[in-house]
């Protein structure tokens, strides 16, 4: 076990999954994995009288749901990793604190379900923890009032542009147990290409995708169709098209097994989604509700989870700077 | 009929006001905030001209209601108070021609954001 | 102007509500204003 290549870390004894649990909001219900969630929420407000409580309480609810499906208590577990887009991570704070349980705050962005995952893998693997919860969540309410315009505005949307998923996702992984494995994992680099549109985050991700997937494939030495199948966090329709002409441009073939939960969890025509799902819930929910779930029931047998993050704050673009993107990919073999 | 025209025309000049927004803003890289105070501008400058009042003659409300219209009522405003006033006039004209319309928008705006929540958007 | 303020109400009557209503308003009035200045300047001396 230990480091190999450039940024990969290999597990001798890799750290089991052994269960996950995914909330997912109304219009993530009525997609074409809707009926994978396991907390399926009644609308995006929850009862409280802000989004932002919404999301924390949202948070709550799937760690809860985590701890009961697995038969946990708080107490039973040695940290949690979580993160979330709003500022200063509030949502995870709010979301957790009465759960006692050391915590560590990350924020990756959207990738920040694979950042979540590695850490807590490292952890366990490295013998510092038997238990360890992984996560992370994303709000589409509470994103649009933090980063773009306030919802009832009504400003025109663009075609490359995504729309942030409610939802979230976190699983628990232990030392020992039956389920999938997480057998390496490869910590992306910021990647810059120098994209500045805000309204096209799967041109700003899409580099650091390639980056961080070429990367594993050749510190460990594999091709892609040692994959039954790669899954990218949030390009959207556009991201995966230029990620595979990048991968093609590198001499490699993505396109037969790449696919990318935001384009899996909206159907874009129907829902008026444009390029897609997008937040950190995307990758989150999708993994933790529908590919954990086709892991267990063998339908996949070896994927990769790369969550891709677009690093910017609202203000850093409009002071001029580029979007530089981040991805982090999991390996995980059943 | 006289009035039936003069609808016309104030559709047909209003309409054509945000026709050349939407593809200012789907040509361009321009994002609704700027093209909402370029207009403004050209809207002020058309009028120190002496151009966005034959518009407005022409096509009335089709010319005052779009932000380009803000913008005449300032320039204006500031014109005519320097013509009463002198030189302090323009500190004060704007403001003054567009007190109302300013007014309104803050009560008004206020009260109803008072009593409404933000929803989120119909699910699909 | 509405969108704003009524977005931000969570956040207090002052600090929220009060000061977002011209978080997009606020530009034009300050561009119209200097515009509204500017023009009345130059036509003082043009006159």
């Amino acid at each position: 076990m230990g480091h190999i290549g450039k940024q990969t870390v290999v597990y001798k004894t890799p750290p089991v999954i052994i269960n996950a649990y995914s909330s997912a909001g109304p219009k993530e219900q009525q997609g074409p994995l809707g009926e994978y969630f396991d907390n399926k929420l009644p609308d995006e407000l929850l009862g409280q009288d802000s989004w932002e409580k919404a999301e924390a309480h949202m948070i709550q609810q799937t760690v809860q749901g985590l701890l009961d499906r697995a038969c946990k208590l708080p107490s039973d577990i040695q940290y949690i990793f979580a993160g979330d887009l709003q500022n200063q991570v509030v949502a995870s704070t709010f979301g957790l604190k009465d759960f006692n349980i050391p915590f560590f705050g990350l924020y990756g962005a959207c990738s920040t379900m694979g950042e979540s995952m590695s850490l807590a893998s490292m952890l366990i693997a490295g013998g510092m923890a038997d238990l360890v919860i992984a996560g992370t969540s994303s709000h589409y309410c509470a994103a649009e009032k933090q980063f773009r315009f306030p919802l009832e505005y009504a400003g025109q949307r663009t075609v490359a542009q995504h729309w942030t998923v409610t939802g979230s996702g976190f699983v628990l992984l232990s030392r020992n147990g039956e389920g999938p494995k997480i057998t390496a994992i490869t910590t992306g680099k910021i990647v810059d290409l120098g994209i500045t549109d805000t309204f096209n985050m799967g041109a700003a991700m899409a580099p650091a995708a390639v980056d961080t997937i070429l990367t594993h494939l050749e510190d460990t030495n594999q091709k892609p169709s040692d994959f039954d199948a790669i899954f990218t966090g949030d390009l959207g329709n556009w991201g995966v098209a230029i990620a595979n002409e990048l991968a093609r441009k590198s001499g490699v073939n993505l396109s037969p097994i790449l696919n990318d939960c935001g384009k899996m969890i909206f159907d874009d025509k129907r829902q008026e989604t444009d390029a897609g799902g997008s937040g950190c819930g995307c990758s989150a929910s999708v993994f933790a509700g529908y590919i954990y779930k086709q892991m267990l029931k063998h339908k996949l047998k070896k994927i990769l989870l790369v969550p891709t993050g677009a690093l910017m704050s609202p203000g850093s673009s409009q002071q001029g700077n580029t979007i530089p993107g981040i991805a982090h990919a999991v390996c995980i073999e059943m | 009929m006289e009035l039936f025209i003069e609808y016309v025309k104030c559709f047909v000049v209003g309409g054509l006001i945000c026709v050349i927004g939407q593809v200012i803003l789907d040509r361009t890289k321009l994002t609704t905030g700027q093209i909402m105070i370029i207009f403004l501008l050209a809207g002020a400058f058309l009028q120190a001209i002496g151009v966005y009042q034959s518009i407005v003659d022409f096509a009335g409300a089709g010319a005052t209601v779009p932000i380009s219209g803000f913008g005449y009522a300032l320039a204006k405003g500031g014109m005519e108070e320097v013509g009463g006033s002198g030189l302090m006039g323009a500190f004060a004209g704007g403001i003054k021609a567009t007190a109302p319309g300013i007014t309104a928008a803050i009560v008004f705006g206020y009260l109803v954001a008072l009593c409404s929540n933000p929803k989120s958007k119909p699910f699909k | 102007m509405v969108a704003s303020a009524m977005e931000y109400k969570k956040e207090g009557f002052i600090y929220g509500m009060g000061a977002k209503l011209f978080t997009i308003a606020g530009p034009v009035i300050i561009y119209g204003t200097i515009a509204s200045v500017v023009i009345g300047i130059i036509y003082y001396f043009v006159k």
